[in-house]
């Protein structure tokens, strides 16, 4: 009885895995990601660099992302990491080491009727490779030689991205005003979510067998990973027990869809399965001799280590604070400075594109400025410049717009400015304190709107229109 | 094995209820919002008009979950051995060949990314929160 109740150990793993990729347990209390340099690293596993407790980065998002810009500069850097994890690992990161694998394996347990494998399963299980070619290269490829990058995948697909991006900060009150930005994009990825997570239930990992393009891309490596489950030629006798026992599409032990999970280990009769690292055997028949069974104390201790180190290191550093900021010169000085609707702005100054000189907010007293933070890698953000133009085009004498690029810059911005040739001004936020001072920081586009008396309007993040914006100037005026 | 068929019978129904209550809810908040930005209060509406209903499917499902935990387990039956072909023998060296060279490739292409600004690509990508992609905005 006891056994049924304890964890596995591929169990635990799985949950150490996706505690380890969320370690980051501030991002639940705060509702706000993580910035710290880990997020330059990519987890071998499907986990969104959205959720507020994500350490490093998405590889699938990633590696979309890193081929929308391969116009500019060839995506070398991703294409390394999940062939170097693909060699290392194959599917063994389905198995063992991706958080969503692990959901849909705790949704399985759920004892309903369950779906078997067929010829139907079989034929569904190709569509990951539909998937991989369309969405995950093929659109974002087409958007590289277009301004408007496209992760197509994590856009109109990646369930991940909604459970743990989208849910995950939604969920904390600070984000309550996020539920605005809210549009039928999230309605579709709602609702696919609850199908998926449905079909999990009735179907064994629903997700990795049929949708999932980072399983494609590791089953490529399956055959010769290092880690993996392994067959003895020598004392396979081909019952065929391996297969039936796997609820996986797979025809042989440790092909493109076998997740290597090693269930089939214990469903051969004569011992001819194992799972292993190379000569050493992690799982298997094999009776266990004393210096492997040091090796694996000496894994696991580091193991653990490691992640009271990563709990410990990323709960504990300090956060980045925004200065003090200074006041404009307004009419009205009894007004606090601040970030909110109803404060005075605080004081900044920025560096144009067009001329170099240094532009502050006091200069444009008298008129309405609508300041919008942006960067060329953020979608939204690009696909709202022409409303700006718009709009700078119709109040040219009395409302002044100001595009500030993220101090995060991954192009030529200026080498894009004079592909687009907007009209309106764009400058840089060097350091990122001007986003800052107006309470933002980590989310694109952010729009705020500044009266002629220095009075902030309007402050919020996601994208705006030409009518709003038209709103926002008359009531500025007023 | 009555008792186990009983018990999925009311797991699938509960499953398929819980989804279709939050399918339709979502729909509903979709149809009567004349804009397509959900308003936080008519969430709370939903979830307080049927909250009741949410929870009891919810009870139910429990139950279901450990009432299966108390039932003593059928033998595993083996599923289908369809489509089994032997797994063809790999040479050794090659195998070894074919991982050394993918490791070099793969050392090389990160070292070209990292060179190449790609690493700062992923980590500026990754420390924003893309309101697209998580379905905001």
């Amino acid at each position: 009885m006891i056994k049924r109740i304890l964890p596995s150990k591929r169990r635990l793993v799985q949950l150490y895995s996706f505690l380890l990729y969320n370690a980051y347990l501030k991002g639940f209390v705060k509702g706000d990601i993580f910035t710290g340099i880990s997020k330059g690293a990519c987890v071998p596993g499907l986990n969104c660099y959205s959720c507020p407790g994500a350490a490093g980065a998405c590889p699938l998002g990633a590696l979309q992302n890193a081929v929308a810009a391969s116009g500019h500069k060839p995506p070398y850097y991703v294409l390394g990491i999940l062939v170097l994890y693909g060699l290392i690992f194959g599917r063994t990161v389905c198995g063992f080491l991706c958080p969503f694998g692990l959901l849909q394996d705790l949704l399985y347990r759920i004892p309903t009727f369950k779906i078997t494998k067929g010829r139907v399963t079989r034929a569904l299980s190709k569509l990951r490779y539909v998937f991989l070619g369309v969405l995950v290269i093929g659109l974002p490829l087409y958007s590289a030689f277009r301004t408007v990058p496209l992760p197509a995948f994590c856009k109109y697909v990646c369930p991940a991205g909604t459970l743990e991006g989208a849910v995950g900060l939604l969920v904390h009150p600070l984000n309550a005003e996020k539920f605005t930005m809210l549009s039928y994009l999230f309605s579709w990825k709602f609702l696919l979510l609850i199908f998926i997570l449905t079909a999990c239930v009735f179907c064994c990992r629903a997700f990795c067998r049929f949708l999932c393009p980072l399983g494609a891309i590791y089953g490529l490596f399956n055959r010769f990973s290092v880690v993996g489950v392994r067959v003895d030629d020598q004392k396979c006798v081909d019952c065929g027990k391996c297969v039936s026992k796997c609820k996986m599409d797979v025809r042989n032990v440790g092909d493109r869809e076998c997740i290597q999970c090693g269930e089939c280990i214990s469903a051969c009769p004569v011992g001819a399965i194992s799972l292993k690292t190379g000569r050493f055997t992690l799982m298997g028949p094999q009776p266990e001799k004393k210096k492997d069974k040091r090796k694996k104390i000496v894994g696991a201790s580091f193991a653990v280590l490691m992640l009271i180190a990563a709990l410990i290191g990323l709960n504990l550093t300090k956060t980045q604070t925004a200065e003090t900021p200074l006041a404009a010169e307004t009419v009205d000085s009894s007004l606090p400075v601040g970030k909110e609707v109803g404060m005075r702005a605080p004081e900044f100054s920025a560096s144009l594109y067009s001329d170099k000189r240094e532009i502050s907010l006091s200069d444009l007293r008298g008129k309405t400025v609508i300041l919008n933070f942006w960067a060329t890698w953020c979608a939204p953000c690009v696909k709202e410049l022409p409303y700006f133009e718009e709009t700078a085009g119709k109040y040219p004498e009395n409302v002044y717009v100001l595009a500030l690029h993220s101090s995060l810059v991954t192009e030529d911005v200026q080498e894009y400015l004079n592909k687009t040739a907007y009209g309106f001004s764009f400058g840089l936020d060097r350091t990122g304190e001007i986003i800052r001072s107006f309470g933002g920081s980590t989310m694109l586009p952010h729009t705020v709107v500044i009266d002629p008396d220095g009075v902030i309007v309007y402050n919020a993040v996601g994208s705006v229109t030409a009518e709003m914006l038209d709103k926002l100037i008359q009531e500025a005026g007023q | 094995m009555k008792r186990r068929l009983a018990v999925r019978a009311v797991s699938s129904f509960c499953v398929l209820a819980l989804s279709g209550m939050l399918i339709a809810g979502c729909m509903k908040i979709v149809s009567d919002n004349r804009t397509p930005m959900y308003d936080l209060s008519a969430v709370k509406a939903h979830f307080s008009a049927f909250g009741g209903a949410y929870l009891t499917v919810l009870a139910a499902l429990c139950a279901a979950c450990i009432t299966h935990g108390f039932i003593k387990r059928a033998p595993d039956k083996s599923g289908k051995r369809t489509g089994y072909v032997r797994v063809k023998t790999v040479n050794v060296r090659a195998k070894a060949a074919a991982r050394v060279s993918v490791l070099v490739l793969a050392f090389t292409l990160i070292a070209a990314g990292i060179l190449n600004g790609g690493l700062y690509d992923v980590f500026v990508k990754a420390v924003n929160i893309c309101t697209e992609c998580i379905g905001l905005g």
